[in-house]
């Protein structure tokens, strides 16, 4: 099953098309990363999913129904823009978000006394918000985001502002929260937390998904037959071994021992390259090199430019 | 939960942080302190200047001590003018008199010098170092005048009763024959209707921009979209609007009654001190107590015909009317504003940027003002019957009219277009709301802003 599924979504703006043909599913359960360059769309897309805006074609399905106003008490979205009333107190604030969201005062109390104790700041609860540090705050409007305990979590940079000791909190929230079998769209920019948490992106360029799946199979799609060797011996060893069969990307030496990276070419195997160089030079390990999401994603966009320029 | 729980929340949350706040509670509380003090305070002024003065009168000529002024005075007899009260003594001496002098001794706080151009001319000059109230001066000019007029006449032969039958003082009576004949106090009322015109201009101004202040804090503050990911934006500026205009209402309730509350124990306690001053100006106080009881009978009568004719002025206001239209108006007018002024806020980024698009809604604002004291000046004009009609305007110049007199098909009309304004004027500027509040950086042109009411979704 689905939780969200976006279907030919387009939006246009006075001077241009924000999102162009855009569909994505994901599925319920899972961490999905919604990534790209500023102002490629996501925003945009975040914000039809959150029935700020509509969209000017297309449609979204929420667990399997079209996507309509009593959804939002079924959606915690956590914006990249984010504020509190600076002149009310913590307290007041959280009951305020979490009656909006649909929640009887009472219940809204005893949940929020459970998150307060949960994150260490049950003294919080009379302080001011323009009292508090950013970090603070941060904490604050991701417990109202999660409060009403909502289907799908929309999460937009939801590391930013943090120390690495409260990241790692919020982290696993996010992997609890997941495990209990909410659906989290993640939107950043911070590849390494896609690494960790997300099992599915999308990544929308100029307006448009261009490129979508699992992210294994994704980084599957980007390995490219390259390889780290390290060995023992010359440069020129390793030129000779290599010949002009295989593609030297680079070699540095490393504490007395030569560290390459090889890329073998459409017709070749490993074991062609293995077969060759252990005649030249005393092999001590070989890894295939696994693109990270980083460079992922600087080559499809860059592929994608390119190719659209 | 139902959308209407959800506007209550808002109007919730605006309503009570508004109220609590330490400058409500101060404007609030203080407001009719000092409405109750001025109240209060222009009542005493009219009733006296508690301050002593000793007058000196000096008439370079002398025939001005012939005059029978002087012969009273010699016979213990209470004098027709020039009564010395409580507050007030006269002294008449012949000659010129140098009025340093005079004032410096301290015998005298003023000292008025009568010459031969003084009889001539009516040229009279009054020193003082503090110059006496305005009520305390038009007395004493009227009974110099009264006085110099006996000179006159006596010096003419002419019998002082045919002099004042020659100098009869025309006084105009307007009656109204449609109104059953009787005396028109459109004037009168017309002032009235400003007052309430006054009160529902300042409101909608002050709260319409507290609208905007709110609005501009939420977008500024970034909380806005986390807001209208659980509530329309439509909602929140309602909600808002709302909630703010309740928090208005409640401090014109509370003003008016700690006004009327405040004022009235401070004039009740007052009065008797009032009342004392009052018999001792109509009183003629003479050296040896006797009191003419003839001339309070004739004063209070005059007093009484005064209170009369104000209080048959204030029955004329239709009062029913005034305080039904004060609460459409003020709620229409209000909503009609407020929630440009919602607009604006979301427009604008800051507080400088609001400067340009406040002026075409202030514009009409301070119209409807101006027509207003126009209307005080010429109540009946088809200026004031326009205007009350024109949306912008009606709140505050149909105050005027309701006062003034208005035919009811008149009145249906403008409530009517009222009603309707605000409806389209709010729903366009829900329009503008929607898409500004989510825009930051440059501010738009007013053709965007029209791209931005047709804007889907």
């Amino acid at each position: 099953m689905n939780a969200l599924e976006a279907k030919h979504i387009h939006k246009s703006y006075a001077s241009h098309k924000a999102l162009n043909d855009v569909s994505i599913t994901v599925p319920v359960g899972t961490v999905f990363g919604l990534l790209g360059p500023n102002g490629a769309g996501k925003t945009t897309l975040i914000r039809i999913i959150n029935q700020i805006t509509g969209p000017d074609e297309g449609e979204v399905v929420f667990y399997g129904s079209k996507l309509n106003p009593l959804h939002v008490e079924d959606i915690g979205y956590l914006p990249e823009e984010r504020g509190l009333y600076r002149k009310m107190k913590v307290g007041e604030q959280c009951m305020y978000l979490a009656q909006l969201k649909g929640l009887s005062s009472k219940e809204a109390k005893s949940r929020l006394n459970e998150w307060f104790k949960r994150f260490e700041i049950d003294t919080w609860w009379d302080k001011k918000v323009e009292d508090l540090s950013k970090g603070m705050a941060q904490k604050v409007q991701f417990i109202t985001t999660v409060l009403h305990r909502p289907k799908l979590l929309i999460l937009d940079e939801p590391f930013s502002g943090f120390d690495p000791i409260n990241a790692e909190l919020i982290r696993n929230e996010m992997l609890r929260l997941k495990n209990e079998g909410t659906t989290i769209i993640l939107s950043t920019h911070d590849m390494g937390s896609v690494e960790t948490l997300c099992d599915e992106i999308a990544l929308v360029n100029r307006s448009q998904v261009i490129l979508n799946g699992k992210v294994k199979d994704i980084k599957k799609q980007f390995r490219n037959n390259t390889y780290q060797l390290v060995f023992e011996g010359t440069a020129m060893d390793l030129g000779i071994g290599l010949w002009a069969h295989f593609e030297l990307i680079s070699n540095e030496m490393v504490d007395d021992k030569h560290v390459a990276t090889i890329r073998i070419p459409e017709g070749r195997r490993l074991n062609d390259l293995v077969g060759s160089l252990i005649q030249h030079v005393q092999l001590v390990s070989v890894n295939e090199v696994i693109p990270d999401m980083d460079q992922i994603f600087i080559e499809a966009v860059k592929n994608y430019n390119a190719s659209h320029e | 939960m139902p959308a209407m729980n959800k506007i209550a929340l808002i109007i919730k949350r605006e309503y009570l942080i508004k109220v609590k706040k330490k400058s409500f509670i101060l404007m609030t509380v203080f407001g009719p302190v000092i409405f109750a003090a001025l109240i209060i305070g222009a009542v005493m002024l009219a009733a006296s200047d508690t301050t002593n003065h000793k007058i000196l009168i000096a008439d370079d000529l002398g025939y001005f001590l012939e005059d029978e002024v002087m012969i009273y005075a010699e016979n213990h007899v209470a004098r027709p003018r020039f009564n010395n009260t409580e507050n007030v003594t006269y002294d008449f001496r012949k000659g010129m008199v140098d009025p340093r002098e005079e004032l410096e001794s301290g015998a005298y706080t003023a000292v008025i010098q009568l010459s031969e151009i003084s009889y001539t001319d009516g040229k009279v000059e009054l020193f003082a170092e503090k110059a006496p109230s305005m009520t305390l001066q038009s007395k004493i000019k009227a009974e110099i005048e009264d006085a110099m007029e006996l000179y006159r006449a006596k010096k003419n032969s002419i019998p002082i009763d045919v002099y004042k039958s020659i100098r009869q003082p025309v006084e105009f009576s307007i009656i109204k024959p449609s109104a059953g004949d009787k005396k028109d106090h459109t004037s009168e009322r017309a002032v009235i209707g400003f007052v309430f015109a006054i009160i529902i201009y300042m409101f909608i101004f002050f709260y319409g921009i507290q609208v905007m202040r709110g609005v501009m804090e939420e977008k500024t503050n970034r909380i806005v979209e986390v807001i209208i990911s659980s509530v329309k934006p439509f909602q929140l500026m309602m909600g808002k609007v709302i909630g703010i205009g309740l928090v208005g209402l409640t401090q014109f309730v509370i003003w008016v009654v700690l006004t009327s509350v405040i004022s009235g124990i401070g004039l009740a306690s007052y009065q008797e001190k009032f009342v004392k001053m009052q018999m001792e100006n109509l009183q003629a106080v003479s050296p040896d107590g006797v009191q003419q009881a003839p001339n309070v009978a004739d004063l209070s009568q005059v007093n009484l015909e005064g209170g009369n004719e104000a209080l048959e002025m204030f029955m004329e206001i239709p009062w029913v009317d005034m305080i039904l239209s004060f609460f459409i108006y003020f709620i229409g007018g209000y909503l009609l504003y407020a929630s440009l002024f919602a607009a604006i806020g979301a427009i604008v980024d800051n507080e400088t940027d609001t400067q340009q698009f406040m002026m075409p809604v202030t514009i009409p604002l301070l119209f409807a003002y101006i027509v207003s004291i126009m209307m005080m000046n010429n109540p009946e004009g088809s200026i004031g019957t326009v205007f009350s009609v024109v949306p912008f305007t009606s709140p505050v110049v149909m105050m005027v009219k309701t006062a003034i007199g208005v035919s009811i098909w008149i009145k249906l009309l403008s409530v009517v277009v009222l009603i309707g304004s605000f409806l389209g004027i709010i729903w366009i500027a829900g329009r503008i709301y929607r898409v500004g509040i989510l825009m930051y950086g440059k501010k738009p042109t007013y053709k965007e802003l029209m791209k931005w009411i047709r804007y889907k979704g």
